[in-house]
């Protein structure tokens, strides 16, 4: 099976590569794994007060499909508010990196990442918010 | 396979339409009988369905149902007969090479005993904190590899990966062990978390496996 010129490049190319520190109140994490294929998965979003997302960040281990889904998927949320990023399909990203369908479960490990790491910050600001009131 | 193996009554046998007092063989014209597609590998070899099995009972089934059914012994019997032997044989292949892994059979045993048609399948998702602890642990690796060499990485994911396995045995006989009638909501917490076990042992596996390829000497360094 041939990746596509996109993947091929996400992948020697990885964008927002790296990690934020995972306590920071700021800072939502999203960990998600495929057993099936042993990759995990984590993205990091780092969210303003207006709820936009300011810089994100992951690392992943698997194949290359995994590797450029959460590449493109960092790119993508970077300056989107928490509901726009949220709207983020899957299947988006199967088209924009032209994934075949073996490698479908790769996008839509990113689109639990995001979701993942949007739920995580959310908790942690309403825990915040319960603390102090 | 391309053969079907459907037949009008089961019980009866296919050639001589005599009724079947077991079910491998006739005893009124010595023809075998095929397995159905839809019979489970415990069922195959003779074994009842449970975790925890007698490898060497296993093994003693396999080889009696080998010499049964294997093509080298229908070689001078007609075409429908050297067709179930093939295809009986091949079931046997199949299934003993599943039931002889305990972790294969396993996840065999989840997927046979589960509840069917639900999305979600056997799908046991683990927990955020477990996920972070096998990345870390898959950096810590490469790093060690990286810095003092691949036999160190190696030895402490060995180490890591028969602890997972001895708990993942542990588990099966836990849930062999489980009477019948109770609570079904106990019943399924033990079947979720012998698959979270399972998916464990699978993560570290694959790190093995990358560890690897990763440290195959690629290039002639000399130190």
């Amino acid at each position: 099976m041939a990746y596509s010129d996109k993947v091929i490049d996400h992948y020697n190319n990885p964008r927002n590569m790296g990690s934020f520190e995972k306590t920071e109140d700021n800072v939502g994490t999203g960990i998600v794994g495929a057993p099936e294929c042993g990759d995990v998965m984590k993205l990091q979003l780092k969210i303003n007060d207006a709820g936009v997302i300011e810089e994100a960040k992951f690392k992943t281990f698997g194949c290359g499909s995994a590797i450029a889904s959460s590449s493109l998927a960092t790119e993508w949320v970077k300056g989107k508010t928490i509901e726009e990023a949220l709207q983020i399909k899957n299947t988006d990203i199967v088209q924009e990196l032209n994934l075949p369908p073996v490698k479908i479960h790769c996008s839509v490990l990113a689109e639990d990442a995001i979701k993942g790491a949007i739920n995580d910050y959310k908790t942690k600001k309403g825990q915040k918010e319960n603390v102090q009131a | 396979m391309a053969h079907s193996f459907a037949r009008v009554d089961p019980s009866l046998c296919w050639n001589c339409r005599e009724s079947l007092s077991e079910s491998d063989l006739c005893t009124s014209c010595v023809k075998i009988q095929p397995i159905g597609h839809e019979t489970d590998f415990f069922s195959i070899l003779g074994l009842p369905v449970r975790l925890t099995i007698d490898l060497s009972e296993l093994t003693e089934r396999f080889h009696a149902k080998s010499r049964l059914f294997h093509p080298d012994y229908h070689r001078l019997e007609d075409g429908k007969e050297q067709d179930i032997s093939l295809n009986n044989a091949a079931l046997v292949n199949q299934a003993f090479k599943t039931l002889r892994d305990p972790f294969e059979r396993a996840l065999y045993y989840l997927d046979l005993t589960g509840p069917h048609h639900s999305p979600q399948g056997q799908k046991t998702a683990l927990p955020p904190d477990l996920l972070m602890e096998i990345m870390e642990l898959k950096e810590s690796l490469e790093e060690q590899a990286e810095s003092e060499g691949a036999a160190g990485a190696f030895q402490r994911l060995s180490g890591k990966i028969r602890e997972a396995e001895a708990a993942v045995l542990e588990k099966m006989a836990e849930l062999d062990g489980i009477p019948e009638g109770t609570d079904r909501a106990l019943l399924l917490s033990f079947r979720a978390s012998l698959g979270r076990g399972l998916e464990y042992r699978k993560y570290l596996k694959s790190i093995e496996r990358d560890l690897k390829t990763r440290t195959t000497p690629a290039r002639g360094q000399t130190v």
